[in-house]
């Protein structure tokens, strides 16, 4: 049977501080498309000229925009705040998850969600380390892509510290640590172990509950994830892609205001 | 002659018996340009950078009356008084309700009267005069969160939290436990005992939570039932951060939800602080709903 509106197209768009997430579903919430464009300041300004035709001919039934520059999209049908976002990506995707950890550009969040419900949350917005920006940062001390960084195979298991717990010192660690040759696989290794410390200790004092799942681009990469399993003992559900879960819940609460407006 | 005061407790209703023109300065609208003068560290307070760039503008009061609620803004009467610009009085204002700290109160406030009629004669007079207290919070059955700040609330945050709730109850760090009944109240004929309707009535959260069992705080949350409370903290104060977790266990054993908020800038909202308050106000209004 053919929906009543399946040639629609609903889209989300998460307009981040590093990156610009879109999503687009169908009437029934498939997911049909996704594309990350990267932020930089010529298309945060011009972030209305983003041409949507090009990933479906189908008419674009709503915008629903999230992230810190939701306001910027004029476009938009409506704006809702990144966590409810990402909680109904998630919820969308996932069935009794209990927490969502998500790392973003700038900021961590740790969200509760109960009953398909967000009940509480927590911000860390002071410190850039742990952040997808710091990733990015090291990644070019280091000489490598974010691919590459991602996708490095480690060698061992050891790890040397990194102790600081400010972006700017651990910055200066890690350029001693290749000061003394220490192999790159094992900076990288050691960086991902002390992430995973850092932002285990915010997630242990707002507490943990089960099902547990990471969201941002830093779900990609996998080594981060074993960490973050390690110390936080339990295990943590990475959706195929990370990055795009808010944009996900931005195009289906989108998709539902406009359903509902149209009586569907 | 114009003075200026930072604390309610000792603000327009004193100012108004003793009758001076006098201005509170956290309701002028002055943005501070961002850049920390000169005579201060960069990790100070920015209430401090705000309040002195404030009193360098041409139409700044002449006095200015501090109180010894924080250490940042004892730090800047001493700066004040060190470069012998702006006369500055600072008020001490007792922890304690008893006898002894109503006398000394009074006698703070004799002091003040003494200081002042250097320059302008000036009495108290103990009229009835209408009494106008700053934040009065509504105890309306309609109010949805409960604020309390442990700094003082910034002009932005009232708009901002008028655009995502119906009906806050704003009680600011400054005189928030004045009643309704109280201002209405007649002014005693004598400093000694305003001074004591002045400390038994309205406690500041600086000055009177810094313990669990505060009876004052508890009544006001009981009477009010909010729906959830938000606490605002300033980045750069570490008091307001330390005196958090009374105010979270008061509202734990009230079954009160409770909300942090840490300010990065006093004087301008960030779009995290901004999407907090957005999250908290979909939180609490889709208590009994799906928020989706």
């Amino acid at each position: 049977m053919t929906k009543p509106d399946s040639g629609a197209v609903y889209l989300g768009v998460d307009l981040g501080s590093t990156a610009i997430k879109i999503v687009g579903v169908n009437g029934a919430g498939d997911i049909l498309f996704n594309d990350l464009i990267r932020t930089n300041p010529q298309n945060i300004l011009n972030i209305n000229s983003i041409d949507y035709r090009k990933y479906s001919d189908n008419p674009v039934k709503s915008i629903c925009a999230t992230g810190y520059g939701r306001k910027n999209l004029f476009e938009a049908n409506c704006a809702s705040p990144e966590i409810i976002c990402q909680a109904r990506g998630i919820i969308h995707l996932y069935e009794g998850v209990g927490t969502i950890i998500d790392v973003g550009g700038q900021d961590t969040k740790v969200i509760e969600v109960a009953k398909s419900k967000v009940v509480n949350f927590y911000m860390n917005d002071k410190c850039a380390a742990g952040t997808g920006r710091f990733i990015e940062k090291v990644a070019d001390i280091l000489g490598l892509s974010l691919k590459e960084m991602s996708t490095m195979k480690i060698e061992d298991n050891d790890v040397v510290p990194i102790t600081s717990v400010c972006a700017v010192f651990a910055e200066t660690e890690i350029i001693s640590l290749i000061a003394k040759n220490t192999n790159i696989s094992r900076i990288i290794n050691s960086l991902y172990y002390s992430l995973a410390n850092r932002l285990a200790n915010n997630v242990r004092a707002f507490g943990l509950k089960d099902k547990v799942v990471f969201t941002g681009g830093l779900g990609v990469h996998e080594r981060f994830i074993y960490w973050l399993q390690e110390v936080l003992k339990c295990k943590i559900i990475v959706p195929a892609s990370p990055q795009f879960s808010a944009a996900l819940g931005a195009a289906l609460i989108g998709k539902e205001l406009k359903q509902n407006e149209d009586g569907l | 002659m114009k003075v200026g005061y930072y604390c309610p407790l000792v603000g327009q209703e004193f100012f108004r018996q003793i009758g001076v023109h006098a201005v509170d300065l956290r309701k002028v609208k002055y943005l501070h340009k961002g850049a920390v003068p000169s005579e201060y560290s960069a990790d100070r307070c920015d209430v401090v950078f705000w309040l002195s760039d404030l009193l360098k503008n041409n139409d700044a009061p002449d006095v200015l009356v501090l109180t010894n609620c924080c250490y940042e803004q004892e730090k800047l009467g001493d700066s004040l008084q060190s470069k012998g610009g702006l006369p500055v009085f600072k008020l001490n204002i007792p922890r304690n309700t008893d006898s002894v700290a109503v006398t000394y109160f009074a006698e703070q406030l004799k002091k003040l009267l003494l200081w002042l009629n250097e320059d302008f004669p000036v009495s108290y007079r103990g009229q009835k005069v209408k009494c106008l207290n700053e934040k009065l919070p509504c105890l309306d059955d309609g109010c949805v969160p409960i604020v309390l700040s442990g700094i003082s609330i910034p002009q932005w945050f009232d708009t901002v939290l008028e655009e995502n709730f119906m009906y806050p109850v704003i009680l600011d760090t400054c005189g928030i436990f004045y009643d309704k009944n109280d201002s209405r109240q007649e002014p005693p004929g004598n400093l000694v005992k305003y001074a004591e309707m002045v400390l038994n009535r309205g406690r500041c959260f600086r000055c009177s939570a810094c313990n669990a069992s505060n009876t004052v705080l508890q009544k006001r949350i009981q009477e009010t039932r909010p729906a959830a409370a938000l606490y605002l903290a300033n980045e750069y104060c570490t008091t307001a951060v330390f005196r958090y977790p009374y105010f979270k266990e008061l509202c734990d054993k009230n079954r009160v939800p409770v909300y942090k908020i840490t300010i990065p800038n006093w004087q301008e909202p960030t779009p995290q602080v901004l999407e907090q308050v957005e999250l908290i106000a979909k939180i609490v209004k889709g208590r009994d709903e799906s928020i989706f």
